[in-house]
């Protein structure tokens, strides 16, 4: 299988703290993968660094085999990198249409993009449904739907997501997860983030555990799933 | 009375058409620019040295060139000047603070700072006398109009004009246009914006060069219809530019039109016997519109998340 | 050394001046109100002067004013500024930040015109000829010194008093410190006026110093200008305010010899140092005490009963409405709490429950409905009065004093603290028991820590440690571990229950996390679409279809 996203030795830190001390993962065509652990122990810095937002001072990222270690964030929305971030970050003064039309700002030929458009209505009516609302409008799970389905309006080729589940009820919760798992069968490579490591493991094949900016932990989901480390720690087993 | 409503007018274009590119600025990136008024005063004297030929005056001595341009184009080649000048702001003013996400109070003393570098370096190089454009060289406007027993000067009907229809383009750019939804986009979250593939610093930049180049051309209008009273007179405007925008509303285009002009009208509207206190009556219009409505008049309020 | 005296007076005066910008500007308030009340103190000296002298106490030719009437004119100003300074604040200190300063500068325009004016100030010329104190213009410094060293160490007093925590917190976050029972309006008042009276003061001064007045003396490029050494000396230390602004303002004076290059020297050392030094040359970080030795305390529960839980009622709430433009965010939604209770209040998002805790608080108006609290409606109280009363609240998105320690940000609760009998007014009295509150949270190794760099866990527990130090009788927690690991949500929830049984606290909670609502309240309420769906047990809630329906789905795989 074809390598879509290669970390290797990645350090990060800001305001004084290390966030990141030297972090290695992959992601694999047709893969989803999860990153679980307590807050505070890097996951979101690890999203970030990514897709740009957070520069890093030591290691590589490559995307699709080309070296993005130092590219600018818009550039590698360019190159198929879509993030979903923590906290959504919808754009709450545009309507929910333009925000999806803005999701596809990377990408040229409009009838392309209108039936890119009419693809995600499909996959969420209830953005159908409020197409003219002012996305500030949107109840969180609405929201939550609409940034999945804004990074989708770029046709990435690696989707990741900052914490989908938070704040949102166990019913909406469940719905986007199972978009997630249909998504992936057509294809789409996932990176995940998620606190509900219960969950997390359920959908993905393959998983890291961080812990205060290190992976402790990696292999396929089923393994960690079992491993009472990770029952106890994340699971809340004993 | 129609004659004052007019004069009011006039005077408001003036400050509206100043205060457009603080808007712009304000509204795309949130914060005040104070060089606005020094790179204002760059631009009219750089149109003024272009089409007179005359460069220096100050500690720098006088002296006059064969090289002049027409107008139109000593007014171009100055907004373009300016736009550069104003993109070289951002770099050494304002992104270095973006980068340590810096209170805004610090935006505005450090673009304190380039402003009064900017207008002392004028001051060394033109020195402070009065400087004047010739007067056939806006020949292409008639002087004076007259209609009706009102009478309104050619140039500031121009100025009006100007302001006007650089509105419109803005306006139409954000409201109708994706690239103006990108915009927008920006000025709601930076951070949102380059997940989406928006070249956010670019952006920043050509706002900046913008901004710039409507400064150099509102200065260019301003002297070349009355005068260049010396390197400080755009830092004056800043402080009225700023009283305009807040009474329009700070976070709209448009509300630097009508804050100008509500500006321009009350000031007009002082009677000649209390002309002393003209330019307080900007001042106390300020005061009471920020106790009643503090989001200006056409900005929205401010929501707070809890 | 005529030349060098006038450069330490100019310093002096500068740095006075930045005093009274500074004072307001620990409340967060950006005011350049300074240069008129500067003014109006100065045309004070000079008037008072002009009649004293005119009438009553003639002056011979180089007699000298007596300093006793010099001291009047402090008087005289001190009290017309403060009054002055008050009256306005009420009506302009709601403004915030770039508003408030532009209020404040159109303020000094409209004064500096009116002198400009009005007769009885001299109009465009002013008043002439003074009458000095002193034989030579070096003897001011008797004045200026001492002057400048009372106003330094009463605003470095204030900074470690109640007052000033309480300024520090609104500064930094104004909801978060209504939140701990603040009178903003209050204490941002006082601030202005404290500042006005400085400014005056430092005119009645300058007035004697110079000889003449005019009204060139308040222009707001002055306020300007001290706003820039200001940030540059130091904007959150009055050290650095004061001093720094003094030196750098006086930089034009010793810049002389460069004549015309001064200013544009002047305009580049601003650029340079906001882009290097953030937070100004003197730090504040150089001053943050320290906290050794603390103890923490026995704390004595509510209730005076062996059991936490009666049946008294606390907190009653009848068809709360809640409207935002034409949305009901909540609808005629009724409940009670008892003493001791813990319940839960649930629903998907969008539901309305943050809503209803802004509505209890005060963050939000009501639209119809009563809220009381033993028996008295409260719902036209605003937010720091509910908080004296006994309901503290946590936020969902974490309103922490980011830039203060763990410990200053419990202490900060105490700042609005009601008089007790052995309250005293300087903060650092209180650091036993915000430290008993932070051991009881677990936060003890960390009490120095800045709590931006706290993991989020801990961050949710300083926000509950924060809340205990109001005293409170019903604490509303809003989300407390939303971000943690199974371990910290399992300390979370034995730490609530231990704050219920042992000291007898009221809990109303907000949470997703449905196997922590069921094992910890005592009765659920679930909201959906802003109404009251389903109320009673956890068992009864639990096994209600409308509440399945609507939010539970599928059961999350429990042990």
């Amino acid at each position: 299988m074809s390598l879509i996203l290669g970390i290797d030795d990645l350090h990060l830190s800001y305001g004084g703290i290390q966030a990141l001390r030297g972090i290695h993962l992959e992601v694999r065509a047709g893969e989803i993968v999860c990153l679980i652990g307590a807050n505070g122990a890097g996951k979101t810095s690890c999203l970030r660094a990514i897709s740009g937002l957070h520069p890093v001072h030591r290691g590589s990222i490559s995307f699709l085999g080309r070296d993005c270690t130092h590219r600018e964030a818009a550039e590698r929305v360019r190159l198929g990198l879509a993030l979903c971030p923590e906290g959504r970050m919808i754009l709450a003064q545009q309507s929910v249409e333009d925000n999806l039309k803005l999701g596809a700002w990377t990408r040229h030929g409009s009838r392309a993009i209108e039936q890119t458009l009419q693809e995600m209505f499909e996959l969420f009516p209830r953005l159908l449904e409020r197409r003219h609302q002012l996305a500030g409008t949107l109840s969180g799970g609405e929201q939550q739907m609409l940034a999945m389905a804004r990074a989708l309006m770029a046709k990435p080729r690696l989707l990741m997501l900052d914490e989908p589940s938070l704040g949102l009820a166990p019913l909406i919760v469940q719905d986007i997860f199972t978009k997630l798992a249909w998504l992936n069968k057509e294809g789409m490579a996932i990176l995940l983030v998620e606190q509900n490591a219960h969950l997390a493991l359920e959908i993905s094949h393959r998983a890291y555990v961080l812990e205060n900016g290190l992976v402790t932990l990696s292999g396929s989901a089923q393994e960690l799933s079992g491993d009472p480390r990770v029952q106890e720690a994340y699971l809340g087993r004993t | 009375m129609l004659q004052i409503l007019l004069n009011g007018l006039c005077i408001g274009s003036v400050y509206a058409l100043f205060a457009i590119g603080y808007a712009l600025v304000f509204s795309l990136l949130g914060v005040i620019n104070f060089a606005h008024g020094a790179v204002f005063a760059v631009g009219a004297y750089l149109t003024w040295s272009l089409s007179s030929g005359t460069w220096g005056g100050g500690l720098w001595p006088a002296y006059t060139s064969s090289f002049h341009l027409p107008f139109w184009q000593a007014a171009l080649v100055s907004a373009l000047f300016c736009a550069l000048l104003a993109m070289g702001l951002e770099k050494v003013a304002f992104a270095p603070l973006r980068k340590r996400h810096a209170e805004a109070l610090q935006y505005l003393v450090s673009s304190l700072g380039f402003g009064i570098f900017l207008v002392n370096l004028l001051l060394l190089f033109y020195g402070a006398e009065t400087k004047n454009f010739d007067l056939d060289i806006l020949s292409f406007v008639p002087p004076l109009i007259e209609w009706n027993g009102l009478f309104v000067r050619g140039v500031q009907l121009l100025i009006l004009g100007v302001s006007l229809i650089s509105l419109l383009l803005i306006l139409a750019l954000f409201r109708f246009s994706m690239a103006g939804k990108g915009l927008r986009a920006v000025a709601e979250n930076p951070q949102a914006a380059s997940l989406l593939g928006i070249p956010v610093p670019r952006i920043m930049s050509l706002t900046f060069a913008f901004s710039g180049a409507l400064a150099s051309l509102a200065g260019t209008l301003i002297a070349a219809g009355f005068s260049i009273p010396g390197p400080h007179f755009g830092m004056l405007f800043g402080l009225k530019g700023l009283a305009v925008i807040v009474l329009g509303g700070m976070g709209e285009v448009s509300g630097a039109i009508v804050g100008g002009l509500l500006l321009g009208l009350m000031e007009a509207a002082v009677p000649a016997d209390y002309s002393g206190y003209k330019e307080a009556v900007g001042f106390a219009l300020l005061f009471g519109v920020l106790l009643l409505r503090p989001e200006g008049l056409l900005g929205r309020p401010q929501k707070e998340k809890f | 050394m005529e030349g060098n005296s006038f450069i330490f007076l100019v310093v002096l005066q500068q740095a006075l001046l930045a005093l009274s910008l500074y004072i307001p500007l620990m409340g967060g308030q950006l005011s350049l109100a300074s240069p008129a009340f500067f003014a109006i103190g100065g045309y004070i000296a000079a008037i008072a002067s002009a009649y004293i002298t005119e009438g009553w106490w003639p002056l011979a030719e180089d007699q000298l004013y007596p300093f006793g009437f010099f001291l009047v004119e402090v008087v005289i100003s001190s009290v017309l500024c403060y009054g002055l300074a008050y009256a306005i604040g009420r009506m302009v200190l709601r403004l915030r930040g770039i508003y408030l300063a532009l209020a404040t500068l159109a303020l000094v325009e409209i004064v500096r015109v009116l002198c400009l004016n009005l007769s009885w100030t001299g109009g465009a010329i002013g008043i002439f000829s003074i009458p000095q104190l002193f034989a030579e213009q070096g003897d001011y410094l008797w004045v200026f010194v001492p002057l400048f060293a009372v106003a330094l160490a009463s605003v470095l007093l204030l900074e470690r008093s109640r007052l000033g925590q309480a300024l520090r917190a609104i500064r930094e976050d104004e909801y978060a410190a209504a939140a701990m029972g603040i009178d903003r309006a209050r204490c941002k008042t006082l601030a202005f006026a404290w500042g006005a009276v400085l400014a005056g003061i430092t005119g009645v001064a300058s007035a004697h110093l110079l000889n003449t007045w005019n009204a060139r003396q308040g222009t707001y490029e002055s306020a300007i200008n001290t706003l820039a050494y200001v940030m540059i000396g130091g904007s959150w230390s009055a050290v650095g305010a004061s001093l720094g602004a003094g030196l750098l303002a006086a930089l034009p004076e010793w810049l002389r010899p460069l004549q015309d290059l001064r200013l544009i020297v002047n305009g580049s050392l601003i650029v340079l140092a906001t882009l290097f030094l953030p937070r100004g040359l003197i730090q504040e970080s150089w001053f943050r005490r320290r906290f050794r030795g603390l103890k923490s305390r026995e704390l004595t529960p509510l209730s005076g009963t062996k059991s936490p839980r009666t049946d008294e009622i606390l907190l009653e709430v009848e068809a709360l409405t809640v409207q935002f433009g034409g949305l009901r965010a909540v609808d005629k939604l009724s409940f009670q709490l008892k003493r001791g209770e813990i319940l839960g209040l649930i629903g998907p998002n969008g539901a309305g429950k943050t809503t209803v805790f802004n509505a209890l608080t005060g963050f939000v108006p009501l639209h119809e409905g009563h809220i009381s609290w033993a028996g008295k409606a409260i719902e036209h109280l605003p937010i720091h009065e509910r908080v004296h009363l006994g309901l503290a609240r946590t936020f969902q998105n974490l309103r922490l004093l980011r830039q203060q320690s763990v410990l200053e940000n419990v202490l900060a609760a105490a700042s609005a603290l009601r008089k007790h009998e052995d309250a005293s007014e300087m903060l650092y009295d209180f650091a036993d028991e915000a430290f008993t509150y932070v051991k009881l949270c677990g936060l003890e190794d960390k009490i120095d820590q800045l709590s931006g760099t706290l993991s989020y866990g801990d961050q949710r527990r300083l926000e509950l440690a924060r809340a205990l130090m109001l005293r409170p009788q019903v604490i509303l927690l809003d989300e407390p571990v939303a971000g943690m690991n199974p371990f910290e949500k399992k300390g979370m929830q034995e730490l609530i229950r231990d704050l219920r049984d042992r000291l007898g606290l009221s809990f109303v909670l907000i949470e997703h996390h449905v196997p922590l609502v069921m094992g910890l309240c005592d009765r659920i309420a679930v909201l959906n679409f802003g109404v009251l769906i389903a109320q009673g047990t956890p068992a009864e809630v639990s096994q209600n279809p409308d509440v399945e329906t609507a939010y539970l789905g599928k059961k999350e795989a429990t042990p």
